[in-house]
């Protein structure tokens, strides 16, 4: 046992949180009221060598671990969450169908090109009629001499108006069992019939692009099927446990956001004479933002180590988004309600924290899909 | 990070739980309902080795690190023992035992830690006093000094064990003028002269262990009783009060997965409208939320016992933290185990009315939500920056 951080892992996330308020923080708000894409974030962070922390070395990556990653993720998503859910989440899952599925070719042509930041990449699973209920998809790949024909349209996907390439989920086989249905493609941007909508216009992490795409009769070949047929859903599953982790940490970078705005906040503001902080409506309120943080870093630590050792996660993974995302938005709340008036304001970060900590709850799977997982853990075959 | 246990800790916590749901579970609920005492399981419990567990063997103890005995108070709750019962013990074994252990000299430990080791003597600790109780730093009881005796003067409340305890370890001024630096600590051994249980109280919950007023009338404590030297009673108590806000509550862990547990069985079995209740939505998101919490208090918990483990005598934010999450959320997925169970969740009969009794302790006993709140935010600014 062991609840420490290494020596190393803890100078590695305070000279990455260095970087981060460096060079990523001073562009978040404008990020936000743009609600554009920061290719100067995601150069900034491929010059760090983030975008391939938890990659094998032949690929340019560090091979860290998921935990070493975690550290990473929060730290950019403190900074901006925005850019934490193009350059973390939106790189990671379509980086890690490739690193567990791709070949070699695929890994080279891709994979590094992700790492090294001269190729963006998105993944497209949700539909416009379908989210968390995957079994339920529409787009198709019809196989034709060799090759797959594409049709379908792809909803909320991440990156989508900027992405180089798209991991993209299609039904292969429809008579087949659920699991076995569909199959991942790479899908580059330039290919006929495929073409992504304008970037939509979003409550929180505005600066984060996402866009519906449509797939009209997309021609790939056989060479872009990542994986092997029927191996989609695998796919998916694999991705978002990773994915998940990631929204753990963009929650928990959220949450640690609102209580360090809220400290400082809370520390000059004079009220009745005093600073708020005395005030234990105020004071109280902060213990509890830190008392949720701490817990929802505990639990997300322990996701990650759990993955870095080999074992099944995906209960605890799915505890520490649904514990790290209520956590978050209640933080969020709380602070702007310590900022008052202020805190309604655009300018105050908070404001914007209040808006960006809702996604937590939503992306990679709702809370209520994650306490669906949770209970069908608890109460095993048939419920 | 490394959130294992050893294989060593993995079997003595199932012996400890097969212990616990064979010998202890039994007595529960007769326990609960009368709100005595249950002395036999008490022995069982010293017979097992379990109220000396952290004690060294030369004095009777097992030499447990503190994440094993958090394990082994997982275990004991998770089989089904009476909430009361492990509150008892707690008091006895580590606000009592332990702080006499850690702070008395060799005479002192040789006279008591094997009586308490073997749970021959019931040990109790008394700081709270009717007018002090977050305020520890307020109580008035008084230590004169006269000759080779303190004459101890005041009444203490709330004593766990208090109207059962052989020894105690009793908070006193020695010096008004010094405040704080000013409380000692003393052992007082029931039967001195002057020394008297006021009464004994009844409670919402944790119903089996006993609590007590305990007078002091020119009680004469021998000089050679004081722990440490005088004035050195208020960072004793600090250092004790941090085993409420850890070891004390994994029993409160232990609970959750019982009433887990419970709540599982009770939902695949209940049938309403043609199926079991464990098929609606509405009641697998409970059993979820209480699974998060379980883990949450888990990680917690064993974060304190490993930095105890390290050496490290205080932690206070990580003990604050992990009691007031105990504390809150404890109660409400106590509050959603009985939900669970609909109208047989108010009965007696059913486990889970008694955990629900139990939590509300979770956030007052050993410092309330309050009070850990207040340790937390003093911590993030007089220390001016967050951990």
């Amino acid at each position: 046992m062991d609840y420490e951080l290494t020596g190393e892992q803890r100078e590695f996330r305070k000279s990455f949180r260095a970087f981060c308020d460096k060079e990523i923080a001073p562009r978040a708000r404008e990020v936000d009221a743009k609600a554009t894409f920061s290719f100067e974030n995601h150069r900034h962070l491929a010059d760090t060598g983030f975008f391939g922390m938890p990659f094998p070395e032949k690929y340019g990556g560090r091979q860290g671990s998921l935990l070493t990653c975690t550290l990473a993720w929060e730290e950019l998503a403190r900074a901006c969450a925005s850019t934490f859910l193009s350059c973390g989440v939106g790189s990671l899952l379509s980086g890690m169908s490739l690193h567990l599925f791709g070949t070699e070719d695929q890994k080279q042509n891709y994979l590094a090109k992700l790492i090294k930041g001269q190729r963006i990449g998105a993944f497209a699973l949700s539909e416009p009629h379908c989210g968390s209920d995957t079994a339920a998809l529409k787009t198709a790949a019809r196989k034709e001499e060799g090759r797959y024909i594409i049709d379908g349209e792809k909803a909320f996907v991440t990156n989508g108006p900027v992405a180089d390439f798209v991991v993209v989920f299609a039904v292969t086989d429809p008579s087949a069992a659920p699991g076995q249905r569909m199959s991942a493609f790479i899908v580059e941007k330039d290919l006929a019939g495929f073409s992504a909508g304008p970037s939509l216009e979003k409550l929180g992490a505005r600066g984060c692009p996402v866009s519906d795409l449509t797939l009209k009769g997309c021609l790939v070949s056989e060479n872009q099927l990542l994986g092997a047929e029927g191996e989609g859903f695998l796919c998916a599953e694999k991705a978002w446990g990773f994915g998940r982790l990631g929204f753990a940490a963009y929650s928990l970078g959220v949450g640690q956001a609102c209580l360090e705005e809220s400290i400082g906040y809370a520390r000059k503001r004079q009220a009745f004479g005093r600073p708020i902080a005395h005030f234990q409506e105020v004071s109280f309120k902060i213990a509890d933002m830190q008392m949720l943080v701490d817990t929802g870093r505990l639990l997300m630590y322990r996701a990650a180590w759990m993955m870095d050792r080999g074992l099944d996660a995906r209960v605890d993974v799915s505890i520490a988004k649904l514990f790290a995302s209520e956590a978050a938005t209640w933080c969020a709340g709380n602070a702007v309600q310590i900022h008052g008036g202020h805190g309604f304001i655009k300018g105050y970060e908070v404001e914007r924290l209040y808006r960006d900590a809702k996604l937590g709850e939503i992306g990679g799977g709702t809370s209520e899909m994650q306490r669906m997982g949770i209970a069908r853990s608890l109460l095993g075959e048939g419920f | 990070m490394d959130f294992s246990f050893t294989d060593e800790q993995k079997a003595f916590k199932e012996q400890v739980l097969k212990f616990s749901q064979k010998e202890l579970a039994p007595l529960a609920e007769e326990a609960d309902w009368k709100g005595e005492f249950c002395w036999e399981a008490w022995r069982k419990m010293g017979a097992f080795g379990l109220l000396g567990l952290p004690y060294p063997e030369e004095y009777g103890g097992s030499g447990a690190d503190v994440v094993t005995a958090c394990l082994a108070g997982e275990a004991v709750a998770q089989g089904g023992a009476e909430g009361g019962l492990c509150l008892a013990w707690g008091a006895h074994t580590y606000l009592c035992g332990d702080t006499i252990l850690k702070h008395g000299d060799e005479e002192q430990k040789r006279k008591y830690i094997p009586k308490i080791s073997s749970g021959e003597w019931v040990g109790a600790f008394g700081l709270t006093e009717p007018g002090a109780g977050s305020d520890a730093a307020s109580i008035r009881t008084t230590a004169t000094r006269k000759g080779d005796y303190y004459l101890l003067n005041g009444t203490k409340m709330f004593i766990t064990n208090g109207p059962i305890a052989d020894v105690l370890v009793v908070l006193a001024i020695t010096d008004k003028e010094k405040k704080a630096a000013g409380i000692s600590a003393f052992i007082v051994e029931k039967g001195t002269p002057g020394y008297s249980v006021g009464r004994e109280l009844k409670k919402m919950g944790v119903k089996a262990s006993t609590t007590g007023e305990l007078v002091f009338e020119d009680c004469p404590v021998p000089a050679q009783n004081i722990l440490r030297k005088e004035g050195d009673g208020f960072l004793i108590a600090l250092g004790t009060v941090e085993w409420d806000r850890s070891t004390l509550m994994a029993p409160f862990l232990g609970g959750l997965g019982y009433a887990l547990e419970a709540c599982v069985k009770y939902a695949k079995e209940r049938v309403q409208f043609g199926r079991p209740i464990a098929s609606f939505q509405a009641i697998q998101h409970k059993l979820a939320d209480i699974k998060v919490t379980l883990e949450a208090v888990r990680l917690l918990i064993f974060r304190v016992a490993w930095l105890k483990d390290q050496g490290k005598f205080t932690n206070p934010v990580e003990a604050a933290a992990a009691k007031l999450f105990v504390g809150e959320f404890g109660m409400k997925a106590a509050s959603d185990a009985v939900q669970i169970h609909g109208g047989y969740g108010l009965m007696h009969e059913y486990p889970v009315e008694r955990i629900f009794r139990d939590a509300k302790l979770g956030a007052i006993g050993g410092g309330t939500s309050e009070i850990m709140r207040l340790i937390i935010a003093r911590s993030i600014f007089a220390a001016g920056k967050p951990l």
